[in-house]
């Protein structure tokens, strides 16, 4: 291979520039300028066409915002529309920051692979350009065609006269570069050997720390080992039957038994008024209505979608008369299909919309 | 500027607050705008930056103006009590009495004295450097430049985000935003660099920078593009979590611009993202002088029109439309402006003399 090809060699891009500038100016085919770090202006310099990534980006960037916005737009508005806040169900602002990532993704990705697939690099595929170790260092290499005869000698007369031009000795001519620098490679051994002498068989002792600054607290951690009660573990269960402030305990367990309980004992400490009622169904319109519908008709968006099984309708016969403890147990706990929703409401807001529920197995 | 004072005059006499309210936008954006040459200077300074030496005394032009705007400024105080809702503060508006150690007016002045103060101190020490250095070489007086940027780059950081919460977001004393420093000086960046762009391609187009070639444009095209990606980012920041979180403390910001200035609050948008974004976007639109002239000229605009959206909504209660007060004053202190740069541009070689990096800014390739 190498034989066709001729290498000169340069120590910095300033000369390099002049070497390019001379042998575009007699007619030698520059195959390839290798350099350590990319140098700007070369590729107009050796005459490379514009490349084509920019555009690339461009469009998997286009595609990509594109993807993000319908398929954000889809989910939220008709596959599965949800509540998150009172937004909207079209909220394009909080779609925003999804459609960035995804435009810098597709674009990211869609650069590499272009890239690749010009560059014809892909698993098991030989690397077909030439590697000149030089050149990931501090060199930089034309590659030309060796030309032949006459223009053989008029090459080596031009790099002649380049090197007393830039008072530059280093400049060479060569067939094969193979060179490796020897004072690196001779580091690798060198490498190892420190690699290995610092394992160490001692799981629990990292070894030679560089910098432990402050990684070791003076404090204990969690689960380091308490020696007040000989126990493995800092942190303590609270003692039984403490509850968090202002949280108000809820005494039936989550069973059977308990929703019966709940039903004959709990009572409401909230008394049926109007401006509860409407807090209520606010609450209502917020958690419930998408599968309770607005009047609790089960008609609501999910369940109409037929993304959901639809829950039985307040007004039901099987629903009439249930007493204000199970449903307050089953909107603390949820029931069979239903979630729980003690997380997202507290206990005054969920006998509020207990009074709401009552509100609408009465008018119906 | 003539018919810009008339009309100002005509201001004056018609409505107060109005004149007021358009003083303060003009004032404050042509404050940024000088401002920005400052900040212009020192942060290539401070990256060691060769290429921008090839066009470094048109930001010096541009500071020429600070002092002038200080005077505005100062002259604002008089209004004061037309535009700061906080100067007299209500019995019972527990929320502003609690900020009175900080907006009250004596303290509001020294802090106004205080930032001009430095800011003229600082662009005034840069500038005689510089002339300095054209004199005497050497490289005592680039050090020197570099020791000035550095402790001027930290007290801008922290004054120009305290100037814009004291005119501008205390207009709206009980609302605050913990970006909007940073949201004013993302503005004063892409402004200014529109302006120091227009000259340099004016001065360019009229055969006084010959050196300047592709690259140099290549250079404030991608300062453009980036920092209106910048600003947009930032505006963007602030809007979402207010939106988001839709707490009445925070939306009473919003809900004015958008429900009074629906075509504003998008237009700016525009202005100051989607033309310069897309007009930008290539490699060889940022050497193109015809879509740099385009997109400065969205971004000038768009941000004086982006500074009335935070100014007017705060002042008045209903919707206003920008009048002959605002354009006005635009025109006669963009006027003096353009006096007061030109005359400090014309019969001197726009070239730093003796500057360490010259020799590097016309080989520059970007
Ligand atoms: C994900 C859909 C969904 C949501 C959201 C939902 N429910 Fe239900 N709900 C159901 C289903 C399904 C049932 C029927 C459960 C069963 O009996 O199998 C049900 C049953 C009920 C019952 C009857 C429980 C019983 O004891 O028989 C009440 C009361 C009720 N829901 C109230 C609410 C309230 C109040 C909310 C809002 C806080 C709410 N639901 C939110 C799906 C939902």
């Amino acid at each position: 291979m190498t034989n066709k090809y001729l290498h000169i060699v340069f120590r910095d891009e300033e000369n390099l520039f002049e070497g390019i500038d001379l042998l575009r100016a007699n007619d030698f085919s520059i195959v390839d300028v290798m350099t350590p770090f990319p140098v700007h202006g070369l590729d107009h310099k050796i005459g490379l066409k514009p490349s084509l990534i920019p555009t690339v980006g461009f469009i998997c960037g286009a595609i990509g915002a594109l993807t993000g916005f319908f398929f954000q737009s889809w989910v939220f508005t008709s596959s599965w529309p949800m509540n998150f806040g009172g937004k909207p169900f079209f909220a394009f602002p909080s779609f925003i920051p999804v459609i960035f990532e995804m435009t810098v993704l597709f674009s990211a990705l869609g650069m590499v692979l272009a890239f690749l697939y010009r560059s014809k690099l892909y698993p098991h595929k030989e690397c077909s350009t030439e590697k000149v170790p030089i050149t990931t260092d501090d060199q930089f290499v034309i590659k030309l065609m060796k030309p032949e005869g006459e223009k053989l000698t008029l090459l080596q007369k031009l790099v002649n006269e380049l090197k007393v031009k830039l008072d530059n000795p280093e400049i060479a001519i060569s067939e094969k570069l193979t060179f490796f620098n020897n004072k690196i490679v001779a580091l690798v051994p060198l490498a190892f050997i420190l690699c290995f002498s610092s394992c160490k068989n001692n799981k629990e002792q990292p070894g030679y720390e560089y910098m432990p600054d402050m990684v070791y607290s003076r404090s204990f951690e969690y689960y380091s080992a308490n020696p007040l009660d000989k126990s493995k573990s800092m942190a303590k269960v609270p003692p039984v039957g403490s509850i968090p402030r202002s949280f108000t305990p809820y005494p039936y367990p989550n069973t059977k038994d308990g929703y019966e309980q709940a039903g004959k004992e709990w009572i409401n400490p909230l008394s049926s008024n109007d401006i509860y009622i409407d807090e209520g169904k606010k609450l209502f319109e917020l958690y419930c209505v998408y599968c309770h519908g607005q009047k609790g008709e089960a008609n609501g968006i999910l369940v109409e979608k037929q993304k959901f099984p639809p829950p039985p309708s307040f007004s039901s016969d099987i629903l009439k008369e249930l007493p204000a403890g199970k449903i307050f147990h089953s909107i603390t706990y949820g029931k069979n299909l239903m979630g729980p929703h003690a997380s997202m409401l507290s206990y005054q807001e969920r006998c509020k919309v207990v009074l709401f529920v009552q509100s609408l197995q009465k008018k119906l | 500027m003539g018919a810009g004072l008339l009309l100002v005059f005509l201001g004056l006499i018609t409505n107060h607050e109005k004149f007021w309210s358009s003083w303060l936008l003009n004032g404050f954006y042509f404050t940024l705008i000088a401002l920005s040459g400052t900040v212009f200077i020192s942060i290539h300074t401070l990256a060691n930056s060769g290429w921008h030496t090839a066009i470094s005394k048109i930001p010096e032009a541009i500071i020429k103006f600070l002092p002038i705007s200080a005077v505005i400024m100062l002259l604002l105080l008089l209004g004061t009590g037309n535009l700061y809702h906080w100067t007299h503060v209500e019995e019972g508006d527990t929320i502003l009495l609690g900020k009175t150690s900080w907006l009250n007016l004596p303290f509001f002045i020294i802090r106004m004295i205080l930032y001009f103060g430095l800011w003229i101190f600082f662009s005034y020490k840069l500038i005689n450097i510089s002339l300095k250095e054209e004199e005497e070489g050497g490289l005592e007086h680039h050090r020197n430049r570099i020791r000035y940027s550095a402790i001027f780059i930290v007290l801008f950081a922290i004054t120009s985000s305290m100037a814009s919460w004291d005119w501008i977001m205390s207009l709206d004393p009980h609302w605050y935003s913990t970006l909007f420093g940073w949201y004013i000086f993302s503005g004063l960046l892409v402004s200014g660099i529109a302006v120091i762009t227009v000259l340099v391609i004016y001065l360019f187009k009229n055969g006084f920078m010959p050196w300047i070639n592709e690259n140099h444009f290549h250079d404030l095209g991608k300062y453009l593009f980036g920092f209106s990606i910048f600003w947009t980012y930032l505006w963007f920041s602030q809007f979402l979590l207010i939106w988001y979180s839709n707490i009445p403390e925070e939306t009473v910001y919003y809900a004015p611009r958008m429900d009074n200035y629906p075509v504003l609050f998008y237009l700016i948008l525009v202005l100051n993202f989607a033309i310069p974004f897309l007009v930008l976007m290539t490699r060889d639109a940022k050497r193109n002088i015809k879509y740099l002239v385009i997109s400065c000229g969205s971004i000038i605009i768009g941000h004086w029109l982006n500074l009335y959206l935070l100014i007017a909504p705060s002042v008045f209660h209903e919707h206003v439309t920008i009048g002959f007060s605002e354009i006005g004053m635009a025109l006669c202190f963009g006027g003096l402006f353009m006096f007061v740069v030109f005359r400090s541009l014309s019969g001197k070689i726009l070239l730093p003399k003796n500057h360490p990096f010259l020799e590097e800014t016309f080989h520059y390739t970007s």
